[in-house]
């Protein structure tokens, strides 16, 4: 294990609606894409193995560390497919209430951001060549990549300087969530936010110290 | 097998396409998304979102999996079948949290394109395995960002490139009051009566200045502005997916053609607008990037392949119908 430094370059605007992406989460997405894992269920604990380094049940990386250039604003739209369903439904499918319910259109707004020099940092240790490797089937960033948001034009992957507190902290600053004990810790805001992947399991969250 | 293969494609507007982002008034703006140029500035390019390219390519998954079920002929689905195959389906929040696995697998396994772009069904988001990139305008905003081999297929096909504003056009068209053709009038119950009364009514609130006479009684004549990026515009699309089967691989390839074969997007399709043609393809695979990328016979991708995905849903055909009878989505 040693001290890598990970910077992807992307190709065009990210939607990034909660926090920042965190590196641990990714490559468990990558292991996940790699093996073809079925989607996970409700309260079901499953911990890939990822090769970074671990302190208290934290993994030592870093959330993805960016500066915003430009916003745009865009919209999720969904439509309940009505010419379809004059032409293929059954007897029984006589009203479809399209205000109301489950075939409800809607058109909600979200916005993107473009990244300061289209890149996005992460500092951690780990194992440069797994860490790389699994990179590699990383090809999307942030939310709405489907439809081609946080493309990904490249993965650097390098060996780095180590400063005190890294790659957690930088000047006493948390570069992730982390337990408001954890040594070093010096200017910070508490949060209630989880410690370890799936971040989204917001059950399981607890205050931390942020940025 | 483990892959990650990306389409990438020169598609051409056959028509003028209106892909519309938001009106101001009655005028219809193209959509447009900031694009960074070499100074580092923005641009507002047209582009054909992803949303609607991937919407694309699933509805013509879906028709492909009905048609080799043999559900093309007979209405026969429900409508969180019809959620489930058009739209990607609905959290319908009528299950506890868990996702059934075996479930799961038999519906990938019954429509295999569901594996690939995902959805909701058994109360739980599934992710998709398929990322579409919207189409960028090649254009001089554009032109830094395109792949070498489509700066060679320009170079030598001798494309010049325009500003992206040189391809947007703005149009007007006029849904006609069928009330202000005197022949028409005549087929009225009333002979036209009172719609005459109507006309004179607001020819003599503009006579008098009075706005809200005029108003009240104005004809329903609609006319309209709407902008077009217009026909031959070229535009760079792309298509990636982590393929797991062979049947996975040809379900993608089956998706893709299905959708190039005819494709359509943005509005106006009923009056000539949205048509595209695929002009160059390349596969890529990309987990072996040193590969030199391999041409694509574009128009011949559906037909020729799919046999594979065709045999394995009609073999399942019973079942398939099944499924879509069943399903909560």
């Amino acid at each position: 294990m040693v001290p890598i430094a990970v910077r992807a370059t992307v190709a065009s605007a990210v939607a990034l609606p909660g926090y920042a992406i965190a590196l641990d989460s990714l490559l468990m997405a990558a292991v996940a894409t790699r093996d073809d894992l079925p989607p996970l269920g409700f309260r079901e604990k499953v911990e890939f193995a990822i090769p970074l380094a671990k302190e208290r049940g934290i993994y030592l990386a870093s959330l993805g560390l960016f500066e915003h250039e430009a916003y745009e604003r865009r919209f999720l739209t969904k439509r309940f497919p009505l010419a379809e369903a004059q032409a293929f439904g059954d007897a029984k499918l006589k009203r479809v209430n399209m205000s109301a319910g489950l075939c409800k259109n809607y058109r909600i707004p979200m916005e993107t951001i473009h990244l300061h020099n289209d890149a996005m940092t992460w500092f951690a240790i780990g194992d440069l060549d797994v860490v790389r490797d699994l990179l590699s089937w990383v090809h999307y960033l942030g939310k709405k990549r489907s439809v081609g948001l946080g493309r990904v034009q490249q993965w650097v992957v390098e060996e780095c300087e180590q400063w005190d507190g890294f790659p957690v902290l930088r000047d006493g600053r948390p570069l992730r969530p982390l337990p408001l004990d954890w040594p070093g810790l010096k200017e910070y805001r508490v949060e209630r936010r989880v410690l370890s992947p799936p971040y989204w399991e917001r059950w399981r969250d607890e205050p931390c110290a942020v940025s | 097998m483990h892959e990650q293969i990306r389409f990438d494609f020169i598609l051409e507007a056959l028509t003028p396409i209106a892909h519309a982002s938001e009106s101001i008034g009655n005028t219809s703006l193209c959509m447009r998304e900031k694009r960074r140029l070499p100074d580092g500035s923005f641009a507002h390019v047209p582009i054909i979102t992803g949303d609607t390219l991937r919407h694309g390519l699933r509805e013509a998954a879906a028709y492909a999996t009905l048609d080799a079920a043999g559900m093309l002929d007979a209405p026969s689905l429900g409508e969180a079948a019809l959620r489930l195959l058009f739209a990607g389906g609905m959290i319908t929040g009528s299950e506890s949290g868990g996702v059934k696995l075996d479930d799961f697998r038999r519906m990938v396994a019954l429509c295999p394109h569901l594996g690939l772009l995902g959805g909701c069904a058994q109360n739980r988001a599934i992710p998709g395995k398929v990322q579409v990139d919207a189409a960028d305008l090649i254009c001089q905003e554009t032109a830094h960002r395109m792949p070498e081999w489509v700066t060679e297929y320009l170079r030598e096909n001798g494309v010049a490139l325009q500003s992206c504003r040189g391809h947007i056009e703005e149009v007007q068209r006029v849904r006609m009051d069928p009330t202000l053709d005197p022949g028409k009038r005549k087929l009225l119950t009333d002979g036209g009566v009172s719609v005459e009364q109507r006309l004179l009514s607001s020819e003599h609130g503009k006579e008098v200045g009075d706005a809200v006479l005029a108003q009240d009684s104005k004809s329903s004549m609609l006319p309209r502005r709407h902008e077009t990026v217009i026909a031959g515009s070229l535009f760079y699309w792309s298509v990636c997916a982590t393929l797991h089967s062979e049947l996975e691989l040809d379900t993608f390839r089956t998706m893709v053609g299905a959708f190039l074969r005819d494709a359509r997007v943005g509005g106006k399709r009923a009056t000539g607008h949205g048509r595209i043609r695929p002009v160059v393809a390349k596969q890529i695979t990309v987990q072996r990037p040193r590969e030199a990328p391999e041409n694509l016979d574009a128009g011949a991708l559906a037909p020729r392949i799919g046999s594979l995905f065709y045999s394995h849903v009609s073999e399942r055909k019973a079942e398939v119908e099944a499924f879509l009878r069943s399903v909560d989505a």
